[in-house]
Protein backbone atom coordinates (compact mmCIF):
# COMPACT_ATOMS: atom_id res chain seq x y z
CA UNK A 1 0.00 0.00 0.00
CA UNK A 2 1.28 3.64 -1.27
CA UNK A 3 1.42 6.30 1.77
CA UNK A 4 1.01 9.03 -0.70
CA UNK A 5 -2.78 10.97 -2.19
CA UNK A 6 -3.15 12.51 -5.55
CA UNK A 7 -6.10 15.08 -5.54
CA UNK A 8 -7.22 16.30 -9.17
CA UNK A 9 -8.37 19.77 -9.21
CA UNK A 10 -6.79 22.61 -7.36
CA UNK A 11 -10.03 24.39 -6.82
CA UNK A 12 -11.82 24.84 -3.19
CA UNK A 13 -12.26 21.31 -2.77
CA UNK A 14 -8.99 19.96 -3.92
CA UNK A 15 -6.83 22.60 -2.37
CA UNK A 16 -8.94 21.79 1.07
CA UNK A 17 -8.40 18.19 0.34
CA UNK A 18 -4.73 18.86 -0.52
CA UNK A 19 -4.09 21.39 2.90
CA UNK A 20 -5.65 18.69 5.49
CA UNK A 21 -3.36 15.90 3.88
CA UNK A 22 -0.62 17.90 4.07
CA UNK A 23 -1.55 18.92 7.63
CA UNK A 24 -1.54 15.17 8.67
CA UNK A 25 1.64 14.40 7.56
CA UNK A 26 0.12 12.61 4.26
CA UNK A 27 2.72 13.15 1.40
CA UNK A 28 0.62 14.66 -1.32
CA UNK A 29 0.43 15.17 -4.65
CA UNK A 30 -2.07 17.72 -6.05
CA UNK A 31 -2.60 18.33 -10.16
CA UNK A 32 -3.95 21.01 -11.39
CA UNK A 33 -5.22 21.54 -15.45
CA UNK A 34 -4.86 25.42 -15.39
CA UNK A 35 -2.24 27.19 -14.61
CA UNK A 36 -2.95 28.57 -11.10
CA UNK A 37 -4.82 27.19 -8.29
CA UNK A 38 -8.18 28.46 -7.10
CA UNK A 39 -10.54 27.18 -9.62
CA UNK A 40 -13.30 29.07 -11.09
CA UNK A 41 -13.41 31.34 -7.93
CA UNK A 42 -10.08 32.60 -8.62
CA UNK A 43 -10.02 32.19 -12.95
CA UNK A 44 -13.32 33.82 -13.24
CA UNK A 45 -12.52 36.75 -10.71
CA UNK A 46 -15.19 36.23 -8.97
CA UNK A 47 -15.76 39.73 -6.65
CA UNK A 48 -17.51 38.89 -3.39
CA UNK A 49 -18.64 35.05 -2.30
CA UNK A 50 -21.72 33.94 -0.36
CA UNK A 51 -22.56 33.56 2.17
CA UNK A 52 -19.85 35.38 4.11
CA UNK A 53 -19.48 38.11 1.56
CA UNK A 54 -15.53 37.56 1.90
CA UNK A 55 -13.03 38.39 -1.23
CA UNK A 56 -11.64 35.09 -2.76
CA UNK A 57 -8.55 36.16 -1.36
CA UNK A 58 -9.72 36.04 1.98
CA UNK A 59 -11.37 32.46 1.29
CA UNK A 60 -9.54 30.62 -1.01
CA UNK A 61 -5.95 32.83 -0.66
CA UNK A 62 -4.93 31.10 2.64
CA UNK A 63 -5.72 27.34 1.07
CA UNK A 64 -3.47 28.31 -1.58
CA UNK A 65 -0.78 29.72 0.56
CA UNK A 66 -0.89 26.45 3.15
CA UNK A 67 -0.85 24.33 -0.05
CA UNK A 68 1.81 25.98 -1.68
CA UNK A 69 4.42 25.97 1.32
CA UNK A 70 3.22 22.87 2.97
CA UNK A 71 6.18 20.72 2.38
CA UNK A 72 4.39 17.49 2.21
CA UNK A 73 2.08 18.75 -0.74
CA UNK A 74 3.42 18.85 -4.32
CA UNK A 75 1.87 20.44 -5.93
CA UNK A 76 2.33 20.55 -10.27
CA UNK A 77 0.05 23.19 -12.55
CA UNK A 78 -1.00 22.33 -16.33
CA UNK A 79 -1.12 18.79 -15.45
CA UNK A 80 -3.97 16.36 -16.07
CA UNK A 81 -4.38 12.85 -15.37
CA UNK A 82 -3.93 10.29 -18.82
CA UNK A 83 -4.11 6.88 -17.04
CA UNK A 84 -4.77 4.98 -14.00
CA UNK A 85 -4.14 1.04 -14.09
CA UNK A 86 -3.46 -0.78 -10.90
CA UNK A 87 -5.45 -2.02 -7.30
CA UNK A 88 -6.60 0.42 -4.73
CA UNK A 89 -4.33 1.06 -2.26
CA UNK A 90 -1.63 1.12 -5.11
CA UNK A 91 -2.90 3.04 -8.14
CA UNK A 92 -0.38 3.65 -11.11
CA UNK A 93 -1.32 7.41 -12.20
CA UNK A 94 -0.07 8.46 -15.48
CA UNK A 95 0.08 12.30 -15.64
CA UNK A 96 0.22 14.88 -18.76
CA UNK A 97 3.70 16.00 -17.65
CA UNK A 98 5.11 12.23 -18.55
CA UNK A 99 5.57 11.68 -14.86
CA UNK A 100 3.93 8.18 -13.22
CA UNK A 101 3.32 7.54 -9.21
CA UNK A 102 2.12 5.42 -7.33
CA UNK A 103 -0.18 6.14 -4.77
CA UNK A 104 -2.83 4.58 -2.09
CA UNK A 105 -6.09 6.74 -3.18
CA UNK A 106 -7.35 9.28 -5.09
CA UNK A 107 -9.16 12.47 -4.12
CA UNK A 108 -10.93 13.62 -7.28
CA UNK A 109 -12.05 17.68 -6.90
CA UNK A 110 -12.72 18.50 -11.06
CA UNK A 111 -15.45 20.37 -10.58
CA UNK A 112 -18.07 21.77 -12.62
CA UNK A 113 -18.15 24.90 -15.54
CA UNK A 114 -20.62 27.39 -16.07
CA UNK A 115 -23.12 26.92 -19.03
CA UNK A 116 -22.77 28.55 -22.29
CA UNK A 117 -25.96 30.58 -22.43
CA UNK A 118 -25.32 30.63 -26.35
CA UNK A 119 -27.00 27.61 -26.34
CA UNK A 120 -30.66 29.59 -25.42
CA UNK A 121 -30.75 31.82 -28.41
CA UNK A 122 -34.00 33.26 -27.52
CA UNK A 123 -31.95 35.23 -24.57
CA UNK A 124 -29.69 37.05 -27.28
CA UNK A 125 -26.47 36.95 -25.55
CA UNK A 126 -23.41 37.42 -27.86
CA UNK A 127 -25.66 39.55 -30.16
CA UNK A 128 -26.82 42.49 -27.80
CA UNK A 129 -23.40 43.49 -26.36
CA UNK A 130 -25.87 44.39 -22.87
CA UNK A 131 -26.99 41.21 -22.15
CA UNK A 132 -24.03 39.93 -20.00
CA UNK A 133 -23.32 36.75 -17.52
CA UNK A 134 -23.26 36.82 -13.69
CA UNK A 135 -19.60 35.90 -13.99
CA UNK A 136 -19.07 38.95 -16.50
CA UNK A 137 -20.87 41.30 -14.17
CA UNK A 138 -18.51 39.86 -11.22
CA UNK A 139 -15.75 40.47 -13.22
CA UNK A 140 -16.81 43.73 -14.06
CA UNK A 141 -17.17 44.72 -10.17
CA UNK A 142 -13.94 43.02 -9.25
CA UNK A 143 -11.36 44.12 -12.21
CA UNK A 144 -13.04 47.50 -13.56
CA UNK A 145 -15.27 48.68 -9.94
CA UNK A 146 -17.73 50.01 -12.15
CA UNK A 147 -21.18 48.98 -13.57
CA UNK A 148 -21.75 50.13 -17.02
CA UNK A 149 -23.53 48.69 -20.28
CA UNK A 150 -20.99 47.09 -22.93
CA UNK A 151 -22.44 49.71 -25.97
CA UNK A 152 -21.92 52.65 -24.96
CA UNK A 153 -20.26 52.70 -21.73
CA UNK A 154 -22.59 54.34 -19.55
CA UNK A 155 -24.51 53.86 -15.78
CA UNK A 156 -27.78 51.39 -16.80
CA UNK A 157 -30.84 52.89 -15.66
CA UNK A 158 -32.34 49.52 -15.37
CA UNK A 159 -30.70 46.26 -14.58
CA UNK A 160 -32.71 42.57 -15.19
CA UNK A 161 -31.22 39.69 -13.56
CA UNK A 162 -32.29 36.70 -15.58
CA UNK A 163 -32.34 33.62 -13.12
CA UNK A 164 -31.91 29.84 -14.32
CA UNK A 165 -30.24 30.30 -17.20
CA UNK A 166 -29.08 26.35 -18.36
CA UNK A 167 -30.80 25.17 -14.62
CA UNK A 168 -34.13 23.83 -14.68
CA UNK A 169 -34.52 23.75 -18.38
CA UNK A 170 -35.50 20.18 -19.96
CA UNK A 171 -35.40 22.14 -23.29
CA UNK A 172 -31.52 21.61 -23.17
CA UNK A 173 -32.29 17.77 -22.13
CA UNK A 174 -31.85 15.29 -19.23
CA UNK A 175 -28.44 16.75 -18.68
CA UNK A 176 -29.62 20.23 -17.26
CA UNK A 177 -32.75 19.84 -15.21
CA UNK A 178 -30.91 20.53 -12.08
CA UNK A 179 -31.00 23.28 -9.82
CA UNK A 180 -27.65 25.62 -9.69
CA UNK A 181 -27.97 26.48 -6.15
CA UNK A 182 -25.89 29.78 -5.94
CA UNK A 183 -27.72 31.74 -8.58
CA UNK A 184 -30.67 33.39 -6.38
CA UNK A 185 -28.84 34.10 -3.66
CA UNK A 186 -25.61 35.48 -6.10
CA UNK A 187 -27.79 37.43 -7.57
CA UNK A 188 -29.38 39.21 -4.68
CA UNK A 189 -25.74 40.19 -3.38
CA UNK A 190 -25.25 41.31 -6.95
CA UNK A 191 -28.42 43.37 -6.62
CA UNK A 192 -27.70 44.43 -3.50
CA UNK A 193 -23.71 45.71 -4.37
CA UNK A 194 -25.60 47.76 -7.36
CA UNK A 195 -27.81 49.18 -5.20
CA UNK A 196 -25.55 50.40 -2.40
CA UNK A 197 -23.26 52.00 -5.07
CA UNK A 198 -26.05 53.18 -7.57
CA UNK A 199 -28.91 53.85 -5.64
CA UNK A 200 -31.02 55.57 -8.50
CA UNK A 201 -30.27 51.96 -10.67
CA UNK A 202 -33.42 49.80 -10.50
CA UNK A 203 -32.72 46.33 -10.32
CA UNK A 204 -34.91 43.39 -11.34
CA UNK A 205 -35.01 39.81 -10.54
CA UNK A 206 -36.99 37.58 -12.90
CA UNK A 207 -37.69 34.39 -10.92
CA UNK A 208 -39.42 31.22 -11.08
CA UNK A 209 -39.11 30.41 -7.53
CA UNK A 210 -36.41 32.15 -5.11
CA UNK A 211 -33.80 28.93 -3.32
CA UNK A 212 -31.98 31.05 -1.06
CA UNK A 213 -31.83 27.78 1.21
CA UNK A 214 -31.07 27.73 4.59
CA UNK A 215 -29.63 30.28 6.83
CA UNK A 216 -29.12 32.32 3.10
CA UNK A 217 -32.89 33.19 3.36
CA UNK A 218 -32.56 36.47 5.04
CA UNK A 219 -28.92 37.95 3.92
CA UNK A 220 -29.99 37.14 0.77
CA UNK A 221 -33.59 37.47 -0.43
CA UNK A 222 -35.01 39.71 2.15
CA UNK A 223 -32.17 42.16 2.88
CA UNK A 224 -32.24 42.60 -1.12
CA UNK A 225 -35.78 43.81 -0.86
CA UNK A 226 -36.46 44.94 2.43
CA UNK A 227 -32.74 47.37 2.41
CA UNK A 228 -32.21 47.62 -0.47
CA UNK A 229 -35.38 47.73 -3.07
CA UNK A 230 -33.98 45.04 -5.29
CA UNK A 231 -37.45 44.15 -6.98
CA UNK A 232 -38.46 40.64 -7.66
CA UNK A 233 -41.10 39.34 -10.08
CA UNK A 234 -42.34 35.92 -10.73
CA UNK A 235 -41.64 34.75 -13.91
CA UNK A 236 -39.17 32.97 -16.56
CA UNK A 237 -37.60 35.16 -19.35
CA UNK A 238 -39.30 34.28 -22.55
CA UNK A 239 -36.90 35.66 -24.47
CA UNK A 240 -34.78 39.34 -24.86
CA UNK A 241 -34.84 41.53 -27.81
CA UNK A 242 -33.46 45.17 -28.70
CA UNK A 243 -35.16 48.04 -29.98
CA UNK A 244 -33.18 49.79 -32.28
CA UNK A 245 -35.68 53.24 -31.32
CA UNK A 246 -34.56 53.42 -27.72
CA UNK A 247 -30.88 51.23 -28.20
CA UNK A 248 -32.37 49.30 -25.55
CA UNK A 249 -33.11 45.71 -24.54
CA UNK A 250 -36.55 44.19 -24.28
CA UNK A 251 -37.36 41.04 -21.54
CA UNK A 252 -40.81 39.57 -22.47
CA UNK A 253 -42.31 37.97 -19.71
CA UNK A 254 -45.31 36.94 -18.27
CA UNK A 255 -45.16 38.07 -14.53
CA UNK A 256 -47.49 35.13 -12.84
CA UNK A 257 -48.43 36.22 -9.87
CA UNK A 258 -50.40 39.40 -11.20
CA UNK A 259 -51.50 37.37 -14.19
CA UNK A 260 -49.83 39.92 -16.61
CA UNK A 261 -47.49 39.55 -19.60
CA UNK A 262 -45.05 42.02 -20.09
CA UNK A 263 -42.25 43.54 -22.45
CA UNK A 264 -40.22 46.04 -20.59
CA UNK A 265 -36.89 48.22 -21.40
CA UNK A 266 -33.78 47.38 -19.40
CA UNK A 267 -30.28 48.47 -20.24
CA UNK A 268 -28.55 45.78 -18.47
CA UNK A 269 -29.47 41.78 -18.29
CA UNK A 270 -27.57 39.84 -15.99
CA UNK A 271 -27.67 35.91 -17.15
CA UNK A 272 -27.60 34.02 -14.22
CA UNK A 273 -25.69 30.79 -15.38
CA UNK A 274 -26.17 27.07 -14.74
CA UNK A 275 -23.64 24.98 -13.66
CA UNK A 276 -22.66 21.73 -15.67
CA UNK A 277 -20.10 19.17 -15.07
CA UNK A 278 -16.54 20.68 -16.55
CA UNK A 279 -15.06 18.78 -18.98
CA UNK A 280 -11.88 17.61 -17.10
CA UNK A 281 -15.01 15.99 -14.29
CA UNK A 282 -16.11 13.97 -17.17
CA UNK A 283 -12.93 12.73 -18.52
CA UNK A 284 -11.75 11.69 -15.25
CA UNK A 285 -14.93 9.33 -14.67
CA UNK A 286 -13.75 7.79 -17.76
CA UNK A 287 -10.18 7.30 -16.63
CA UNK A 288 -11.06 5.92 -13.14
CA UNK A 289 -14.65 4.33 -14.40
CA UNK A 290 -16.15 6.29 -11.40
CA UNK A 291 -20.53 6.28 -11.81
CA UNK A 292 -21.92 9.37 -12.92
CA UNK A 293 -25.57 10.02 -12.96
CA UNK A 294 -26.74 9.30 -15.97
CA UNK A 295 -28.74 12.62 -16.69
CA UNK A 296 -26.47 15.11 -15.37
CA UNK A 297 -23.08 13.52 -15.63
CA UNK A 298 -22.25 14.58 -12.58
CA UNK A 299 -20.38 12.39 -10.08
CA UNK A 300 -22.22 10.00 -7.58
CA UNK A 301 -21.28 8.47 -4.29
CA UNK A 302 -21.63 4.88 -4.06
CA UNK A 303 -25.20 4.00 -2.22
CA UNK A 304 -23.02 0.75 0.12
CA UNK A 305 -21.16 3.33 1.62
CA UNK A 306 -24.04 5.70 3.21
CA UNK A 307 -21.11 8.36 2.25
CA UNK A 308 -21.49 11.28 0.28
CA UNK A 309 -17.77 11.58 -0.53
CA UNK A 310 -16.95 7.70 -1.26
CA UNK A 311 -16.54 6.77 -4.46
CA UNK A 312 -18.02 3.58 -6.55
CA UNK A 313 -14.15 2.29 -6.38
CA UNK A 314 -12.64 1.53 -3.28
CA UNK A 315 -9.65 4.53 -2.45
CA UNK A 316 -11.06 7.18 -5.01
CA UNK A 317 -12.53 9.67 -3.34
CA UNK A 318 -15.32 12.30 -4.67
CA UNK A 319 -15.62 16.05 -3.67
CA UNK A 320 -17.13 19.73 -4.54
CA UNK A 321 -18.80 20.53 -7.37
CA UNK A 322 -17.95 17.37 -9.52
CA UNK A 323 -20.74 15.56 -8.15
CA UNK A 324 -23.12 18.55 -8.83
CA UNK A 325 -23.67 22.36 -8.07
CA UNK A 326 -22.58 23.01 -4.12
CA UNK A 327 -21.20 26.51 -2.72
CA UNK A 328 -18.07 27.47 -2.32
CA UNK A 329 -17.87 26.65 1.70
CA UNK A 330 -19.57 23.17 1.66
CA UNK A 331 -16.76 22.56 -1.19
CA UNK A 332 -13.94 23.24 1.29
CA UNK A 333 -15.78 20.95 3.78
CA UNK A 334 -16.16 18.04 1.51
CA UNK A 335 -12.67 18.40 0.34
CA UNK A 336 -11.51 17.66 3.94
CA UNK A 337 -13.88 15.20 4.43
CA UNK A 338 -12.54 13.33 1.40
CA UNK A 339 -8.86 13.84 2.74
CA UNK A 340 -9.94 12.29 6.08
CA UNK A 341 -11.35 9.43 4.46
CA UNK A 342 -8.40 8.89 2.03
CA UNK A 343 -6.15 9.06 5.15
CA UNK A 344 -8.23 6.57 6.75
CA UNK A 345 -7.75 3.99 3.61
CA UNK A 346 -4.37 4.21 3.45
CA UNK A 347 -3.88 3.77 6.69
CA UNK A 348 -2.04 7.11 7.55
CA UNK A 349 -0.32 7.25 10.69
CA UNK A 350 -1.03 10.90 11.00
CA UNK A 351 1.36 13.63 12.24
CA UNK A 352 -0.68 15.09 15.82
CA UNK B 1 -65.60 36.05 -11.95
CA UNK B 2 -67.72 33.40 -11.40
CA UNK B 3 -65.52 31.15 -9.02
CA UNK B 4 -62.58 31.38 -11.23
CA UNK B 5 -60.48 34.29 -8.75
CA UNK B 6 -57.64 34.41 -11.36
CA UNK B 7 -55.99 33.27 -15.03
CA UNK B 8 -59.70 32.12 -16.64
CA UNK B 9 -61.00 35.34 -16.20
CA UNK B 10 -64.42 34.08 -18.75
CA UNK B 11 -67.27 33.32 -16.63
CA UNK B 12 -68.18 29.98 -17.03
CA UNK B 13 -70.78 30.19 -19.58
CA UNK B 14 -74.82 29.46 -18.94
CA UNK B 15 -74.61 26.34 -21.66
CA UNK B 16 -71.59 24.74 -19.59
CA UNK B 17 -73.60 25.10 -16.61
CA UNK B 18 -76.75 23.23 -17.62
CA UNK B 19 -74.78 20.58 -18.92
CA UNK B 20 -74.93 17.58 -17.05
CA UNK B 21 -71.44 16.90 -14.76
CA UNK B 22 -71.28 13.40 -16.00
CA UNK B 23 -71.24 14.56 -19.63
CA UNK B 24 -68.69 16.98 -18.47
CA UNK B 25 -66.33 14.58 -16.93
CA UNK B 26 -66.59 11.70 -20.10
CA UNK B 27 -65.46 15.08 -22.53
CA UNK B 28 -62.49 15.62 -20.18
CA UNK B 29 -61.85 11.98 -19.97
CA UNK B 30 -61.82 11.59 -23.60
CA UNK B 31 -58.97 14.87 -23.87
CA UNK B 32 -56.96 12.32 -21.41
CA UNK B 33 -57.27 9.15 -22.94
CA UNK B 34 -55.91 10.23 -26.28
CA UNK B 35 -52.65 8.60 -26.59
CA UNK B 36 -50.42 11.93 -26.97
CA UNK B 37 -51.57 13.06 -23.83
CA UNK B 38 -49.08 12.00 -21.85
CA UNK B 39 -46.58 12.87 -24.06
CA UNK B 40 -47.89 16.73 -23.95
CA UNK B 41 -47.94 17.20 -20.48
CA UNK B 42 -45.28 16.40 -17.29
CA UNK B 43 -45.28 19.28 -14.54
CA UNK B 44 -45.75 22.46 -14.22
CA UNK B 45 -43.74 25.32 -12.22
CA UNK B 46 -46.47 28.56 -13.30
CA UNK B 47 -42.89 29.78 -15.14
CA UNK B 48 -44.97 31.75 -17.87
CA UNK B 49 -42.95 30.73 -20.41
CA UNK B 50 -45.02 29.63 -22.76
CA UNK B 51 -47.63 32.52 -22.12
CA UNK B 52 -45.08 35.07 -22.69
CA UNK B 53 -44.20 33.21 -25.83
CA UNK B 54 -47.51 33.19 -27.36
CA UNK B 55 -48.47 35.51 -30.14
CA UNK B 56 -52.08 34.55 -29.61
CA UNK B 57 -51.47 35.96 -26.15
CA UNK B 58 -50.86 39.18 -27.44
CA UNK B 59 -54.27 39.58 -28.71
CA UNK B 60 -56.70 37.74 -26.99
CA UNK B 61 -58.02 35.89 -23.96
CA UNK B 62 -55.83 32.99 -24.04
CA UNK B 63 -52.93 31.77 -22.14
CA UNK B 64 -51.41 28.20 -22.75
CA UNK B 65 -50.14 28.21 -19.15
CA UNK B 66 -53.83 28.37 -18.30
CA UNK B 67 -54.47 25.23 -20.41
CA UNK B 68 -51.90 23.42 -18.66
CA UNK B 69 -52.76 24.31 -14.82
CA UNK B 70 -56.49 23.68 -15.29
CA UNK B 71 -55.38 19.80 -17.17
CA UNK B 72 -53.36 19.20 -13.50
CA UNK B 73 -56.13 20.65 -11.30
CA UNK B 74 -58.31 18.97 -12.85
CA UNK B 75 -60.69 21.37 -13.56
CA UNK B 76 -63.43 20.06 -15.37
CA UNK B 77 -66.01 22.40 -15.15
CA UNK B 78 -63.71 25.15 -17.19
CA UNK B 79 -61.37 22.97 -19.09
CA UNK B 80 -65.39 21.83 -20.86
CA UNK B 81 -65.98 25.89 -21.25
CA UNK B 82 -62.74 26.17 -22.68
CA UNK B 83 -63.47 24.19 -24.93
CA UNK B 84 -66.25 26.20 -26.87
CA UNK B 85 -64.25 29.31 -27.23
CA UNK B 86 -60.81 30.18 -25.65
CA UNK B 87 -59.14 27.24 -27.07
CA UNK B 88 -59.68 28.15 -30.48
CA UNK B 89 -57.21 31.53 -30.02
CA UNK B 90 -54.56 29.41 -30.11
CA UNK B 91 -52.41 29.55 -33.46
CA UNK B 92 -51.18 26.29 -33.14
CA UNK B 93 -47.62 27.49 -33.73
CA UNK B 94 -46.71 25.27 -30.69
CA UNK B 95 -43.41 28.20 -29.44
CA UNK B 96 -44.71 27.02 -26.11
CA UNK B 97 -43.62 23.47 -26.74
CA UNK B 98 -40.43 24.98 -28.20
CA UNK B 99 -39.83 26.89 -24.64
CA UNK B 100 -41.15 25.41 -21.90
CA UNK B 101 -38.46 23.82 -19.38
CA UNK B 102 -40.78 20.73 -18.81
CA UNK B 103 -41.34 20.88 -22.14
CA UNK B 104 -44.91 20.33 -21.62
CA UNK B 105 -46.95 20.82 -25.13
CA UNK B 106 -50.41 23.40 -24.57
CA UNK B 107 -50.89 23.56 -27.77
CA UNK B 108 -51.05 20.23 -28.54
CA UNK B 109 -53.58 20.00 -25.81
CA UNK B 110 -55.13 22.12 -27.79
CA UNK B 111 -55.06 20.01 -30.80
CA UNK B 112 -56.65 17.25 -29.04
CA UNK B 113 -59.22 19.63 -27.38
CA UNK B 114 -60.34 20.36 -30.72
CA UNK B 115 -60.34 17.41 -32.08
CA UNK B 116 -62.63 15.89 -29.19
CA UNK B 117 -64.71 19.24 -29.70
CA UNK B 118 -65.42 18.53 -33.35
CA UNK B 119 -65.83 14.60 -33.06
CA UNK B 120 -68.79 15.39 -30.25
CA UNK B 121 -70.37 18.28 -32.33
CA UNK B 122 -69.81 21.00 -30.10
CA UNK B 123 -71.63 24.11 -31.52
CA UNK B 124 -68.90 26.10 -30.72
CA UNK B 125 -67.16 23.70 -33.35
CA UNK B 126 -69.77 24.39 -36.29
CA UNK B 127 -70.04 27.88 -35.75
CA UNK B 128 -66.05 28.42 -36.15
CA UNK B 129 -65.92 25.96 -39.47
CA UNK B 130 -68.82 28.18 -41.05
CA UNK B 131 -66.28 30.57 -42.96
CA UNK B 132 -64.16 27.30 -43.50
CA UNK B 133 -66.91 25.60 -45.80
CA UNK B 134 -65.36 26.79 -49.45
CA UNK B 135 -62.09 25.56 -47.68
CA UNK B 136 -62.81 22.22 -46.48
CA UNK B 137 -64.65 21.69 -49.16
CA UNK B 138 -61.69 22.12 -51.62
CA UNK B 139 -59.86 20.05 -49.24
CA UNK B 140 -61.64 17.00 -49.06
CA UNK B 141 -62.65 16.51 -52.68
CA UNK B 142 -59.04 17.49 -54.24
CA UNK B 143 -56.35 17.89 -51.58
CA UNK B 144 -55.98 22.03 -52.81
CA UNK B 145 -56.31 23.94 -49.93
CA UNK B 146 -56.99 27.39 -52.66
CA UNK B 147 -57.71 27.20 -56.17
CA UNK B 148 -57.91 29.98 -58.58
CA UNK B 149 -61.81 29.89 -58.56
CA UNK B 150 -62.12 30.75 -54.87
CA UNK B 151 -60.58 34.44 -55.16
CA UNK B 152 -63.47 36.08 -55.91
CA UNK B 153 -63.45 39.81 -55.27
CA UNK B 154 -66.01 40.43 -52.59
CA UNK B 155 -63.94 37.61 -50.73
CA UNK B 156 -61.01 40.06 -50.05
CA UNK B 157 -62.33 43.53 -50.02
CA UNK B 158 -59.21 44.47 -48.04
CA UNK B 159 -57.18 43.01 -50.77
CA UNK B 160 -57.85 47.05 -53.03
CA UNK B 161 -60.22 47.26 -55.84
CA UNK B 162 -57.52 46.14 -58.41
CA UNK B 163 -58.22 42.60 -56.69
CA UNK B 164 -61.99 42.57 -58.86
CA UNK B 165 -60.17 42.75 -62.07
CA UNK B 166 -57.65 40.49 -61.19
CA UNK B 167 -60.73 37.92 -61.10
CA UNK B 168 -61.77 38.37 -64.34
CA UNK B 169 -61.22 35.94 -66.83
CA UNK B 170 -59.06 33.50 -65.02
CA UNK B 171 -58.99 30.98 -67.14
CA UNK B 172 -57.50 32.73 -69.84
CA UNK B 173 -54.60 33.93 -66.96
CA UNK B 174 -54.23 30.75 -65.86
CA UNK B 175 -53.18 29.44 -69.39
CA UNK B 176 -51.03 32.32 -69.62
CA UNK B 177 -48.75 31.19 -67.10
CA UNK B 178 -45.77 29.93 -68.37
CA UNK B 179 -45.08 26.86 -66.69
CA UNK B 180 -47.74 23.59 -65.50
CA UNK B 181 -49.94 24.41 -62.88
CA UNK B 182 -52.42 22.04 -64.31
CA UNK B 183 -54.07 24.83 -65.93
CA UNK B 184 -56.79 24.61 -64.36
CA UNK B 185 -59.05 27.33 -61.95
CA UNK B 186 -60.65 25.04 -59.73
CA UNK B 187 -57.52 23.30 -58.29
CA UNK B 188 -54.05 24.49 -57.74
CA UNK B 189 -52.34 21.86 -59.35
CA UNK B 190 -53.59 18.58 -60.96
CA UNK B 191 -54.51 15.98 -58.56
CA UNK B 192 -54.72 12.19 -60.06
CA UNK B 193 -57.85 10.37 -59.52
CA UNK B 194 -55.88 7.85 -57.84
CA UNK B 195 -54.49 10.12 -55.37
CA UNK B 196 -57.92 11.39 -54.46
CA UNK B 197 -59.56 8.14 -54.31
CA UNK B 198 -56.56 7.27 -51.73
CA UNK B 199 -57.36 10.54 -49.90
CA UNK B 200 -61.19 9.42 -49.72
CA UNK B 201 -59.89 6.29 -48.38
CA UNK B 202 -58.10 7.87 -45.42
CA UNK B 203 -60.83 9.97 -44.74
CA UNK B 204 -63.63 7.16 -44.53
CA UNK B 205 -60.90 5.00 -42.68
CA UNK B 206 -60.36 7.77 -40.06
CA UNK B 207 -63.63 8.85 -39.45
CA UNK B 208 -63.09 12.02 -41.07
CA UNK B 209 -66.51 11.88 -43.21
CA UNK B 210 -68.93 10.82 -40.12
CA UNK B 211 -67.02 13.71 -38.01
CA UNK B 212 -68.21 15.85 -40.85
CA UNK B 213 -71.43 14.45 -40.92
CA UNK B 214 -72.50 15.99 -37.67
CA UNK B 215 -70.73 18.98 -37.98
CA UNK B 216 -72.12 20.07 -41.02
CA UNK B 217 -74.51 17.84 -42.92
CA UNK B 218 -75.40 19.72 -45.92
CA UNK B 219 -71.44 20.34 -46.69
CA UNK B 220 -71.00 16.55 -46.01
CA UNK B 221 -73.53 15.88 -48.70
CA UNK B 222 -72.18 18.06 -51.40
CA UNK B 223 -68.93 16.52 -50.43
CA UNK B 224 -70.02 13.30 -50.70
CA UNK B 225 -71.68 13.91 -54.04
CA UNK B 226 -68.05 14.69 -55.37
CA UNK B 227 -66.90 11.52 -53.95
CA UNK B 228 -69.27 9.25 -55.02
CA UNK B 229 -68.92 10.55 -58.65
CA UNK B 230 -65.34 10.34 -58.44
CA UNK B 231 -65.17 6.70 -57.25
CA UNK B 232 -68.01 5.41 -59.72
CA UNK B 233 -65.56 6.80 -62.11
CA UNK B 234 -62.73 5.50 -60.42
CA UNK B 235 -64.41 2.03 -60.67
CA UNK B 236 -65.45 2.52 -64.05
CA UNK B 237 -62.11 2.87 -65.71
CA UNK B 238 -60.47 -0.14 -63.49
CA UNK B 239 -63.11 -2.21 -64.87
CA UNK B 240 -62.32 -0.84 -68.46
CA UNK B 241 -58.70 -1.95 -67.42
CA UNK B 242 -59.66 -5.08 -66.51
Amino acid sequence: MSKSVLVIGGGPAGLAAARALGRLGVPTILIEKDGQLGGNPIKNHYHTLIPRKLKPSQVIGPYIRDVEQNPNVKVLLNTELTACEGEPGSYKVSLSNGEKHEVGAIIVATGFEHFDPRRKGELGYGLYPDVITNLELEKMFSQEGKLYRPSNGQLPKRVAFVFCVGSRDRQLGVTNVHCCRYGCALSGLQGMEIREHYPDVDVFCYYMDVRTYGTWEYPFYWAPQEQYGVRYVRGRIAEITYSPADGRLRVKHEDTIVQRPAEVPMDLVVLVLGMEPSSGTKKVAKILGLAQDPDSQFLIPSEESGSNIVSNKPGIFIAGACKGPIDIESSFSEGEAAAAEAAAFIGAKVAV
Amino acid sequence: MDGHPYGYNLPISEKTKAVPWEEKVRIVEEVKSDFRFKEYIFGCLNCGVCTASCPSNRFFDYSPREIVQRFLEEDVEVLYDMMHEYIWACSQCFTCWIRCPFVNNPGGLVAIMREVAVRNAFEATKDLLKPYGRVLLKVMTTGNQLSADMLQPDFFPDWGPKMADNMENLRAKRLAIPFDVGKSVKTAWEVSLETAIEMYTIWRETGIFEMLEKLDPNLYNVIMDIVEENEERYEELYEEEE
